[in-house]
């Protein structure tokens, strides 16, 4: 019997609850969830790099460039380069899913001014893209575990933008109580959280 | 009562090594005894008796006539190998027969006398199937071992290293955090870290157990997916007390570099010009002197490496304790690598059904190192001009990097500057420990405990000296890491054997509970503008520019597994196993992944048709099915956001997405082969073919359309299959009475694969940091091998002439990338010979691969800079005509016109003497090695006897990697591109200025006290 003991007993000692040892692929360095406003600054600072997309824009305008670039009026595109692609970047990765979260995460807690900025900013960058590269990937976008995607056309693509900029507009001039402090004013810098030169944004995208 | 009379004596082995435990009886009676741990017995024999017999496992029965003081020798019994057991999962032992996989033993011996510091290197042909890739030949150079073929397509495929049963840590470190905003300074591609696994001190080795692929360690689990290397420890053995000593010099000389032109100076176009850094220019001057400035960098490596141990023990308990320094000088100046090892192994008996083993180790590595690939001194000092020696690298004013004469312009970087002023410093401390307990309360049971801790901590320093920039014009840049990792294991088993039916069945059942754990810590800070420019720390840079990181990461898993083994009448074996792993890595609601695996053996030579065919001693076949699952990296499944770095903070996500449907992969392998010894076990041989599906593989930085949000994704995607064939055959050509063997032995292998699947969209997958020549990448595409390199193809017309450019004259390239070349060789092979005559062995190991194919990226950028004797060749010749056919419309017609353009390259400028992709690919590459050539020589008993302090003196010689037979142009056919670190298919074969392994001749000395 003491043997058997001996047996059982060590197994028993080093059972222990399976979930909790398991619970350990949480990031201990940096967040992978914040707040809706966190998002914004980055949102914004990625506008900074759509003039590398002149050079899909400028050999088919007559844009008066720089003295190292005239390829104005020259009507052409290079065939591929990844001009125009930088728009494409911006809206799908740099905006992105920071957008999304930024939008779905305020509407859930009521934030409707962050909201309707964030739909104006959706429709403003989604028109923009569709302005330079046509058919566009949208209703199958930001779907998880697609591993190939389905263009939209131009004709479906501009409602949907006055859609989401008819959002826009409807949020920003509804009633806000919410209090932000400087959340938002300190990271717009666009209109630095002022609704109504905020509003200028959804309706250029009309 | 019979008369007796006392009979004494000793028992030797056949090196005078007193054997404890030999059981002595007398023919035709129960009287029996054994000897002491001196090796003496003494037997009260009958005096009607005549003859004793001696007999002892693994050794040759002896029969001697009874006279007083006996001295009786027993030799190794080649035969009686089929009792044999192999070191399976956990510390246990399997009988040899009874598995049904491929599993290769290397005596510990073999590893230390190969002269290689460290035992990943020394493994390198002994084993069929098993191919080590040194990244370069560097001290401390990472090293990546691939059993069979790869079986991830991004992960990793190094197979688990276990130490006594618990998994050790071989990591490599990635220097992807090495880095200031967006730009990289280090990567895998420039910067190399030992693997963890050379910390091991190969003196320590009793006998490491190759089990390969997955079926073989299918008790391991996940991490084990690519096979295992199983180390046994020495632990010290009963009998008298041993001290034992040794040591090695070793001299290293770097071989094989290409020669550098001597005729053309730095400019274009035929024109001298110091301001270019390509050698296109006029002649030199005839009494212009020119340095050569590749040797300048080099000098002889030395080593040294010292080894002792105490053994002690009795048959109840044993210990071993042993102190190992290797301290290495490499063949690149400044560089070199140390490594102090301290172990303390012991095992004991407490009593009748406890026993007891534990190991410590301590490890202190350092490793002085330097850049490598087109960052590295090779290359820098490829690009030098002739006409400047470049050994003088200090300005006038003793402090500032100087700078070439002649030369006009200010952007060369002076290698010899950077390898005494740049510092890449690794340093790591190193503990393995493990305990294990076994219990055997009742008859034919077993319960095993076993824990191991494997914690390092590594400081890597990296810094750049602020005048190793253009015109020595830079700020400096200090990286300090320290990336510590913890990684424990908990094993339980419990296991009940016994036979049946008059011993004709005999079940074999064991279960196990398993917790694993890996962490790892990481901390980096960097800084910039140096305020001494001499001074390398942290502390002297700028405060405001310093920048700090942590990445702390955690994977658990949860097991309980089982096997049984079914045996009938030791002919037939079957064995079940299966294992249920609960990962932490992958979502919660789905972590749960339960893989089998089948093995059967029948062992031929049992039946009784076959006992009788004289010479086959033995025949066996075997097979196996297993199929292992595969769990993410931790934090895959919800990566972290990052911090925006620009004004107005915030945070944004990073390249890859999360993926919470996250599923784990699933491997199957499948394995048939057999086994035989013939002719009174003179000849060994076994063959193994195998056939290995890869399904939902988890690919991590998958790159599919950023219309998923992401630019990189972690997925399931990606399928693939691997098969091949391995096959060993030793054989003693000559084994005379009197002590003369000579045996030869051969290792064969070959593997293919096939990408099944990738995403419909999804053209290609590669590793960025394999892009390093002109367009050519490791890339895998659908229907093609899994080992294949792209690049950007010449356009060719259905008959497959390529297309010339109608204007230049020039050959055209497609747009997209495509499939090149493969890089796995047709065959993967190494001779191994001993021939050993009393105290005289000479060994001998070659390495080699039939028809690889290699990208010859050294080639490549010495002949864009114009300092290849071919690129000399090339434009002087007559203007080239490109072989092919004109797109003029007609080439896909019955008439395509042939092209007669001729291109003059004095007209054109460097880059087309770079030619296109295809041009720099060998194939067809023959490589052969010498790895080893080793004399030794046992001072003969007799000698040392006199002196009564010694009991065994050998003194040997080895060269290694002395001689390289091969049809490659470039450096090194069988360098990585890419350090350990990458994973996936990694970049072998990939040459771009990697060293390759020096010329070593060491002379060593091996004492027993």
């Amino acid at each position: 019997m003491k043997k058997l003991l001996i047996l059982i007993i060590p197994v028993l000692l080093f059972a222990s609850s399976c979930k909790k040892y398991l619970d350990v692929n949480k990031n201990l360095d940096a967040p992978d969830y914040v707040e809706g406003y966190l998002y914004l600054s980055g949102i914004m600072g990625a506008y900074f790099g759509i003039y590398y997309d002149l050079r899909a824009l400028d050999p088919l305008t007559q844009m008066m460039g720089t003295t190292s670039y005239t390829t104005f009026a020259t009507n052409y595109y290079s065939e591929g380069s990844d001009a125009g692609g930088e728009i494409w970047r911006m809206t799908y990765w740099n905006q992105g899913m920071n957008l999304e979260n930024m939008i779905n995460q305020s509407i859930k807690a009521e934030d409707w001014t962050l909201a309707g900025i964030g739909y104006a900013i959706k429709a403003y960058s989604w028109d923009m893209m569709t302005k330079v590269n046509v058919d566009l990937p949208m209703k199958e976008a930001f779907v998880p575990g697609l591993l190939s995607h389905n263009y939209d056309y131009q004709s479906d693509i501009y409602p949907q933008v006055r859609d989401w900029a008819t959002k826009a507009i409807e949020l920003l001039q509804k009633d806000d109580p919410h209090n932000y402090g400087s959340k938002i004013s300190a990271n717009d810098y666009l209109y630095g959280g002022e609704k109504v030169s905020g509003l200028n944004l959804p309706i250029l995208c009309w | 009562m019979a008369q007796t009379r006392s009979i004494s004596g000793t028992v030797t082995n056949s090196d005078g090594t007193p054997l404890h435990g030999v059981t002595i009886g007398v023919k035709g009676t129960s009287i029996a005894t054994s000897t002491n741990a001196s090796g003496n017995f003494t037997l009260n024999v009958p005096v009607s008796s005549s003859i004793i017999i001696a007999s002892f496992v693994g050794m040759k029965s002896v029969e001697v006539a009874v006279k007083p003081n006996l001295v009786i020798v027993l030799y190794d019994d080649a035969t009686s190998l089929e009792e044999a057991v192999v070191t399976a999962e956990f510390g246990m032992k399997r009988i040899s027969r009874a598995v049904g996989s491929s599993v290769q033993n290397v005596k510990g011996a073999d590893i230390i006398e190969s002269g290689r510091d460290n035992f990943i290197s020394a493994l390198q042909g002994r084993v069929s199937g098993l191919n080590v890739i040194s990244t370069n030949g560097a001290p401390g150079a990472s090293t990546t071992v691939i059993l069979r073929n790869v079986t991830s397509i991004s992960g990793n495929n190094q197979p688990l290293y276990v130490v006594d049963g618990v998994p050790m840590n071989n990591s490599t470190y990635d220097p992807m955090a090495l880095k200031r905003g967006s730009s990289e300074t280090f990567s895998v591609r420039n910067l190399d870290f030992s693997s963890r696994g050379n910390d091991f001190n190969p003196e320590d080795i009793e006998s490491i157990t190759v089990l390969k692929g997955a079926a073989a360690a299918a008790l391991y689990g996940s991490n084990a997916s690519n096979g295992a290397i199983i180390i046994t420890t020495r632990k010290g053995r009963p009998g008298k007390g041993r001290v034992s000593y040794s040591n090695s010099f070793r001299w290293d000389k770097a071989y094989g570099f290409p020669d550098m032109q001597t005729k053309y100076a730095n400019g274009a176009y035929g024109t001298t010009n110091y301001y270019y850094t390509n050698k296109f220019g006029g002649l030199y001057p005839s009494d212009m002197p020119l340095y050569d400035n590749l040797r300048a960098i080099t000098q002889t490596g030395f080593s040294n490496r010292h080894n002792i141990s105490v053994e002690a023990g009795s048959d109840k308990a044993t210990l071993r304790a042993s102190a190992s320094l290797v301290d290495q000088n490499g063949v690149i100046k400044n560089t070199g690598a140390t490594r102090i090892n301290l172990g303390l192994t012991g095992q004991a008996k407490i009593n009748e059904w406890l026993k007891f083993e534990g190991s410590m180790q301590y490890v202190n590595a350092t490793n002085d190192k330097t850049t490598r690939g087109t960052d590295g001194p090779l290359y820098r000092a490829m690009l030098w001009p002739t006409v400047d020696n470049i050994a003088k690298y200090l300005a006038d004013d003793g402090v500032h990097m100087k700078r070439p004469d002649y030369y006009l312009d200010v952007d060369l970087l002076n290698p010899l500057f950077a390898l005494n002023k740049n510092k890449n410093f690794d340093k790591s401390n190193r503990f393995l420990t493990n305990v294990a307990t076994t219990i055997t309360p009742i008859k034919n049971t077993f319960l095993r405990a076993q824990m191991g801790w494997d914690v390092g901590m590594q400081t890597f320093e990296s810094s750049i000296h602020p005048y190793y920039f253009s015109n020595n014009n830079g700020v400096g840049e200090y990286y300090l890491t320290h990336s510590n990792f913890l990684d424990k294991s908990l094993n339980i088993l419990a296991g009940y054997n016994n036979k049946f039916f008059e011993d004709k069945f005999t079940l074999s059942a064991q279960v196990g509970y398993h917790q694993l754990e890996n962490g790892v810590i990481e901390l980096v800070t960097s800084g910039t503008k140096f305020i001494i420019p001499d001074f390398q720390s942290i502390n002297n840079s700028e405060p405001a520019t310093v920048i700090s990181s942590q990445k702390n990461t955690k994977r658990r898993i949860q097991a309980v597994s089982g096997q049984f083994e079914f045996g009938y009448k030791n002919l037939a074996f079957l064995t079940l196993r299966g294992r249920n792993d609960w990962s932490s890595t992958l979502p919660q609601d789905n972590n749960s992944y339960f893989y089998p695996a089948v093995e059967g053996a029948f062992i031929l030579t049992e039946l009784k048709a076959l006992k009788s065919i004289k010479n086959l001693d033995y025949l066996k076949l075997r097979g196996s099915i297993a199929q292992v699952g595969k769990d993410a990296g931790p934090l895959e499944i919800m990566p972290q956001l990052m911090t925006t770095g620009i004004t107005g903070g915030g945070f944004k996500y990073d390249f890859s997405g999360p993926n919470l449907k996250l599923r784990p992969e699933m491997t199957t392998a499948k394995e048939i082969g057999f086994e035989t010894r013939l002719f009174n076990s003179r000849i060994n041989a076994d063959f193994t073919y195998f056939y290995t599906h890869c399904a939902d593989q988890i690919v991590k930085g998958f790159r599919l359309s950023y219309a998923t949000g992401f630019v990189l994704n972690t997925m399931n995607v990606g399928t693939f299959n691997t098969w091949g064939w391995e096959g060993h055959i030793d054989g003693d050509i000559i084994r005379k009475k009197d002590g003369l063997m000579w045996n030869v032995g051969v290792n064969i292998s070959h593997s293919g694969s096939k990408v099944v699947f990738l995403p419909a969209n999804v053209s290609e997958y590669y590793n960025a940091y394999t892009w390093n020549s002109g367009n050519i990448r490791n890339g895998i595409m659908v229907g093609n091998p899994i080992t294949t390199l792209t690049g950007l193809a010449y356009q060719r017309n259905n008959d497959g002439q390529i297309l010339i450019e109608p204007t230049t004259g020039l050959p055209l390239v497609n747009s997209k990338w495509s499939v090149i070349g493969d890089r796995e060789p047709k065959l993967r092979y190494g001779i191994t010979s001993v021939l050993s005559y009393k105290g005289i062995r000479l060994s001998t190991m070659l390495a080699g691969r039939y028809k690889a194919t290699v990208v010859n990226g050294t080639k490549r950028s010495m002949m864009t800079s114009g300092n290849s004797w071919e690129s000399v060749n090339l434009r002087e010749s007559p203007p080239t005509i490109f072989d092919g056919v004109l797109r003029d419309g007609n080439e896909n017609t019955a008439n395509p016109t042939k092209n007669i353009i001729a291109v003059d390259y004095s007209i054109y400028g460097a880059s087309i003497f770079g030619g296109y992709d295809e041009d720099w690919l060998e194939k067809n590459v023959n490589y052969l090695r010498m790895q080893e050539l080793r004399l030794s020589y046992r001072l003969p008993a007799s000698l040392i006897k006199k002196s009564k302090l010694f009991s065994t003196v050998d003194i040997y010689c080895v060269g290694n990697d002395l001689f390289i037979w091969s049809n490659y142009s470039g450096i090194d056919a069988v360098g990585n591109t890419v350090s350990a670190a990458a994973g996936g298919t990694g970049g072998e074969g990939y040459d771009v200025w990697s060293l390759p392994s020096p010329r070593g001749f060491t002379v060593g000395l091996s004492i027993t006290f």
